[in-house]
């Protein structure tokens, strides 16, 4: 047997799932073969290691299923509101299977009734509650800005002044970069500086400044006149070519901001030296 | 008790039965919890993977054909959720490393695999070893010594041949091997072998 081939069936010898012809012949060629002895040696050790792994403590279950109803019970409100062309095409399969003479009507009352139910629905995701709002934070940890973005185009905006001044500052930064309309959504991780964004349509809160902070300092990414809360396109970004990927850069103030597009999101770098970085950042990304 | 045989509890499920999907949790949730806690080295983040693992397991098992076991079909959603996790995470981890650099620690991962609260010292090395396998590796590890699926239910999970799995065990046994020995580890267990 050649070594590659036996070589292939250590793992599988050493837990038993071979045949015995093929078992035996990985046995013979074992006794005849020093660097694969060596190798099998090796593996097997590796095994033994590996087989002293403990379970581990069971997770809090009650928890969990709450948490998960709750994610559950989110989803499903916001897939309801979303998939009106679902329902509509259902509807319309629906009908066309009726007698012809009950379908114009029957089509007329399932159309209203959808209509109805979705106002219904949608005015109960557009009014969250406390709890709601609480869910969404615990559930979007990470992409808060999307989380606030929500609040500040469908939500009751004394509700989200609220909470926002409540938040922790990195968290208003995320907000307050929406307000610069930098972003639709700023995927911002809590003490972290870099986030996901998209450019932004709507915005509802304001702010003089955004501010990204970090458990070792913060950085004041846009300044912005009071008097001019949504003076949009005041740090315009430019499109340019690095290193075969067009970016959009800007300088603000002391920091250099420049956005890149990736299969999976849009993502926005600020430094105070950043330009000369890009290339390196290119790669980097490309290996992680 | 089991109120449902399991052909049943998945019929259940796929009718949107919610004593089904209660049963089905209380069943596998430990698994996919051991995988994610294996595979994320992070409490909070294996809790977040067996979250999401049911949530879409909720929403997809319509989709279940009964083709394979049932439990192969959640390892996998549970694989693809760890995986997505991770990539994401070294992504966020790599870039904050490089542009923040003293805004964070900078031990990222490493530090919150550390932060894992295994019992012995012997856990601690062995989890930062599995955590230095590459993803396809440490997958295989995880299934087979800590799940302990057999080659053909590991191949199953992970979509591949036999011979794919086994090669992998092969290559994540030996770097394993090699990183606790760099450890020490090796000495305290392979006497007298």
């Amino acid at each position: 047997m050649m070594h590659y081939r036996t070589r292939r069936h250590f793992s599988a010898y050493l837990d038993s799932d071979l045949d015995e012809a093929t078992a035996s012949k990985v046995l013979d060629h074992l006794s005849s073969c020093i660097s694969c002895e060596a190798a099998f040696k090796k593996i097997s050790e590796g095994a033994r290691l590996a087989s002293q792994f403990e379970q581990s403590a069971p997770p809090d279950a009650a928890q969990l299923w709450a948490k998960i109803g709750q994610r559950r019970e989110l989803e499903a409100q916001n897939r309801w509101g979303r998939n009106l062309g679902r329902q509509v095409a259902g509807i319309a399969q629906w009908a066309g299977s009726l007698a012809p003479t009950i379908r114009k009507p029957a089509m007329i009352g399932a159309f209203a009734f959808l209509l109805i139910a979705n106002l219904v629905v949608s005015f109960k995701i557009l009014t969250p509650t406390q709890t709601h709002l609480a869910e969404r934070v615990s559930r979007y940890d990470l992409d808060y800005g999307l989380y606030l973005d929500a609040m500040a185009r469908d939500g009751d905006p004394k509700e989200f002044d609220n909470l926002y001044q409540s938040e922790p500052v990195e968290y208003q930064a995320a907000s307050a970069a929406i307000s610069f309309e930098l972003a639709s959504y700023i995927r911002l991780a809590k003490d972290y500086q870099i986030f996901d964004a998209k450019l932004l349509k709507t915005s509802c809160c304001y702010s003089v400044q955004c501010k990204i902070s970090s458990g070792a300092g913060e950085i004041v990414l846009f300044q912005q006149e009071q008097d001019h809360p949504f003076s949009f396109g005041r740090y315009q970004l430019e499109r340019t070519l690095i290193d075969g990927h067009w970016f959009h850069v800007t300088q603000a103030g002391k920091y250099q901001v420049a956005s890149w597009v990736t299969r999976t999101s849009k993502i926005v770098f600020v430094g105070e030296q950043l330009f000369d970085e890009l290339p390196n950042l290119i790669r980097l990304i490309g290996t992680s | 008790m089991n109120r449902f045989t399991q052909a049943g509890l998945i019929t259940a499920c796929q009718n949107g039965d919610e004593r089904g999907f209660e049963e089905l949790f209380q069943q596998y949730h430990e698994r996919v919890y051991r995988v994610g806690l294996r595979y994320t080295g992070n409490i909070q983040e294996a809790e977040d993977v067996t979250q999401d693992v049911f949530v879409k397991v909720f929403k997809e098992i319509i989709r279940f054909k009964g083709y394979s076991n049932f439990y192969t079909w959640l390892y996998r959603i549970t694989v693809n959720i760890c995986r997505d996790k991770e990539r994401w995470q070294s992504r966020r981890y790599l870039l904050d490393k490089s542009i923040n650099g003293g805004w964070r620690s900078g031990d990222g991962i490493e530090k919150e695999t550390l932060e894992m609260q295994w019992q012995t010292e012997t856990q601690k090395m062995l989890q930062n070893a599995l955590h230095q396998l590459s993803p396809k590796l440490r997958t295989v590890i995880i299934l087979k010594h800590i799940e302990e699926l057999s080659l053909v239910e590991i191949s199953q999970v992970l979509d591949c041949s036999q011979g794919t799995v086994s090669s992998r065990l092969n290559r994540g046994r030996a770097r394993l091997r090699d990183i606790l020995g760099k450890m020490g580890l090796d000495r305290t267990y392979l006497q007298g072998a």
